[in-house]
C-alpha cells in the first residue's frame, strides 16, 4: 500500500491534464472562435475581426499542433506508467 | 517624402507556416524561460535586494543583441525596413505610467509577464491567481480607463498618435529608414546595452570573487514566490559536458545560455514573421485580455461585441494565442521533465490574496502601458523603437517601490 503512495501520482496525472488542455483548446478553437469572428463580422466590427483565411491557418496550425502535444503527452504518460510499474516491482521484491 | 506603411513579406511563408513558427518560438520560450528561471521582474528585484546585477547585466544584454541583429539584418536588406517599424505602437505618458504600475504589480504578485506564465504551468498557484488578477486587471482597464486614455491619445496630450515610422529611431535621428541609418542605429542603441551587461556581470562576479563565494546569490523570488533552487550551469567543466548536463535537464540554464536563446527566438519570429506579423505585442492581451474573453464565449457573452477595447483593439485570434499556448505547453513540458512539475501551494496563504491583487495591477499596467516587459519593452528594442527605452526606467521604478513596501509592510 505503502508503494502507491512512494510514487508521485502527478507523473502520470500530469501528461493526461496536458493532453485535455491541448484537446480543450482545439475543440474551443474549432467551436467558438470561428463562429464569434463570424458573428463580428455580421455585426460589421472589422476593427478586430480577423480574415477568413486567418483564422482557416489559425486552425490549420492548431490541429498540427494539438497532433504534436498530444503525441508528446501520450509518449509522457506511457513513460509514467512503466516507472510506475518499476516502482512497484522494485517494491514487492524489496 | 514619408517612408512607406505597407508591409513587404521578404519571405512566400504560407500563413500556416507563420502561425507554426509562433507556436514553435511560444514553445521554445517557455521551455528555455522555465529552465533558466528567466524573470524580468526577479532581475530587477535583486538589484535592490542584494544588490546582484547578473541576472539584470543579462537583461542589458538581450535588450542590446536584440536591437543590434534584427537592425542588421534590416541595414543589409534581409528584412525591409518597413516590417521592423510598421508595428510600432504609440509612445506616451500611458507608457511612463503603466510600466510603473506593471513593475509594482509584478514583483508584489511574483512574477512577469513572462514568468508569471511559466511558473503558472510549473505548479505555482500563486500565478494562477496573478494571471487571474490580470484577466480582471484588464476588464477594470477596458471599462473604466480606455475610454479617458484613448481621448488623451487622440489629443496628443502628451502623447504621439502615428506609431509605425514616426517612432522609429533611425528616422527620428537621421530622418531616414535607408540601410545605413537603419546600421547606424542599431550600433548606437545596441552595443552600449551590451557592453553594460557585460560590466555589469563582471562586476557583480569580481564581487563575489572578492567575498570568496563562487557564485553571485540569487534573491529570493519576486513577491514571496519560493522558486525551486536547481544547479545551474556554472563554468565547471568541459563546455561539452555543461551542454550535455543542460540538455538532459540535470541542470538549469545559465542566464547567459537563457539570454542567448531566447534572443535567437525572438530572432526567429523576426524573420519568419517579417511582413507579416513581427511581434510579441499582444503577448499580453492574449493572456489578460483574450483568455477572459474566451472564457466568457462559452457563456454566450462576446466583450468584442459589447464592451470597449476589446471591441477595438483586439483581433479575436493572432499568432499571439498560439504562441502564449505552447509558451504554457514548453513551460509545463520543461518542468515536468525535469522533476520540477508539482502544486505549490504558498504557506502563507495571504500570499494568493496578494498575488490576485498584484495580477489586478499587471493587468491594469501592462494595458495602460500598451505592452508588457515582453511585447513591449523587449520586442521594441528589436524594432529599434523608443518605447523600451520608457518602459524599462520607469519598470525599474515600480518594482524599486515594491520592494520597498515588502521590506515595510508585507
Amino acid at each position: 500500500m505503502n508503494a502507491h503512495r512512494d510514487f508521485p501520482l502527478r507523473r502520470m496525472v500530469a501528461p493526461i491534464v496536458l493532453i485535455l488542455f491541448v484537446l480543450g483548446w482545439y475543440r474551443f478553437s474549432g467551436a467558438y472562435i470561428q463562429t464569434d469572428d463570424a458573428s463580428l463580422l455580421a455585426h460589421g466590427n472589422y476593427a478586430v475581426y480577423v480574415p477568413v483565411q486567418q483564422v482557416s491557418a489559425y486552425m490549420q496550425a492548431v490541429t498540427w499542433v494539438s497532433y504534436a502535444a498530444v503525441f508528446g503527452g501520450l509518449i509522457l504518460l506511457w513513460s509514467g506508467l512503466v516507472s510506475y510499474v518499476e516502482h512497484m516491482e522494485r517494491s514487492n521484491h524489496g | 517624402m514619408a517612408p512607406p506603411m505597407i508591409l513587404e513579406p521578404p519571405f512566400l511563408d504560407s500563413l500556416e507556416l507563420v502561425y507554426l513558427m509562433f507556436a514553435l518560438s511560444g514553445f521554445i520560450l517557455g521551455w528555455v524561460a522555465q529552465r533558466g528561471n528567466y524573470c524580468f521582474v526577479n532581475a530587477m528585484t535583486s538589484v535592490f535586494t542584494t544588490k546582484t546585477y547578473d541576472r539584470f547585466g543579462g537583461l542589458m544584454l538581450l535588450f542590446g543583441l536584440s536591437a543590434l541583429v534584427p537592425g542588421l539584418l534590416v541595414a543589409v536588406g534581409v528584412v525591409p525596413s518597413v516590417d521592423q517599424y510598421y508595428f510600432n505602437y504609440f509612445g506616451g505618458w500611458y507608457i511612463v505610467v503603466g510600466a510603473f504600475i506593471f513593475g509594482f504589480g509584478a514583483a508584489i504578485a511574483g512574477g512577469c509577464n513572462l514568468s508569471m506564465l511559466y511558473r503558472a504551468a510549473s505548479g505555482y498557484v500563486q500565478n494562477w491567481l496573478e494571471l487571474f488578477g490580470m484577466m480582471v486587471g484588464t476588464y477594470i482597464f477596458a471599462t473604466l480607463v480606455w475610454p479617458f486614455q484613448l481621448s488623451t491619445m487622440q489629443a496628443g496630450l502628451l502623447s504621439t498618435k502615428a506609431g509605425g515610422y514616426v517612432e522609429y529611431l533611425p528616422y527620428d535621428l537621421f530622418h531616414s529608414v535607408s540601410g545605413a541609418s537603419v546600421g547606424a542605429t542599431a550600433v548606437l542603441l545596441g552595443v552600449p546595452f551590451i557592453l553594460f551587461g557585460v560590466y555589469l556581470q563582471r562586476r557583480t562576479q569580481a564581487r563575489f570573487r572578492a567575498m570568496g563565494s563562487v557564485e553571485p546569490v540569487r534573491a529570493a523570488g519576486a513577491g514571496g514566490v519560493v522558486v525551486s533552487r536547481e544547479r545551474e550551469s556554472t563554468g565547471h567543466g568541459s563546455a561539452v559536458k555543461r551542454a550535455w548536463r543542460v540538455l538532459t535537464l540535470k541542470e538549469a540554464m545559465g542566464t547567459n545560455l537563457a539570454t542567448v536563446v531566447l534572443f535567437l527566438d525572438l530572432l526567429l519570429v523576426f524573420i519568419v514573421g517579417a511582413g507579416y506579423t513581427f511581434n510579441y505585442l499582444v503577448i499580453t492581451s492574449s493572456d489578460g485580455g483574450r483568455f477572459l474573453e474566451y472564457i466568457l464565449m462559452p457563456f454566450g457573452v462576446n466583450l468584442a461585441l459589447t464592451t470597449s477595447w476589446y471591441n477595438s483593439s483586439l483581433p479575436i485570434v493572432d499568432t499571439s494565442v498560439l504562441m502564449v499556448i505552447m509558451l504554457i505547453v514548453g513551460a509545463f513540458s520543461a518542468s515536468y521533465l525535469s522533476g520540477d512539475f508539482k502544486i505549490r501551494i504558498p504557506r502563507e496563504r495571504r500570499r494568493l490574496a496578494i498575488g490576485f491583487g498584484g495580477g489586478i495591477l499587471v493587468g491594469l499596467g501592462v494595458r495602460i502601458a500598451l505592452g508588457c516587459n515582453v511585447g513591449l519593452m523587449w520586442t521594441n528594442f528589436a524594432q529599434l523603437g523608443y518605447d523600451g527605452l520608457l518602459f524599462l526606467p520607469s519598470m525599474l521604478a515600480g518594482v524599486a517601490l515594491a520592494v520597498k513596501v515588502q521590506e515595510h509592510l508585507l
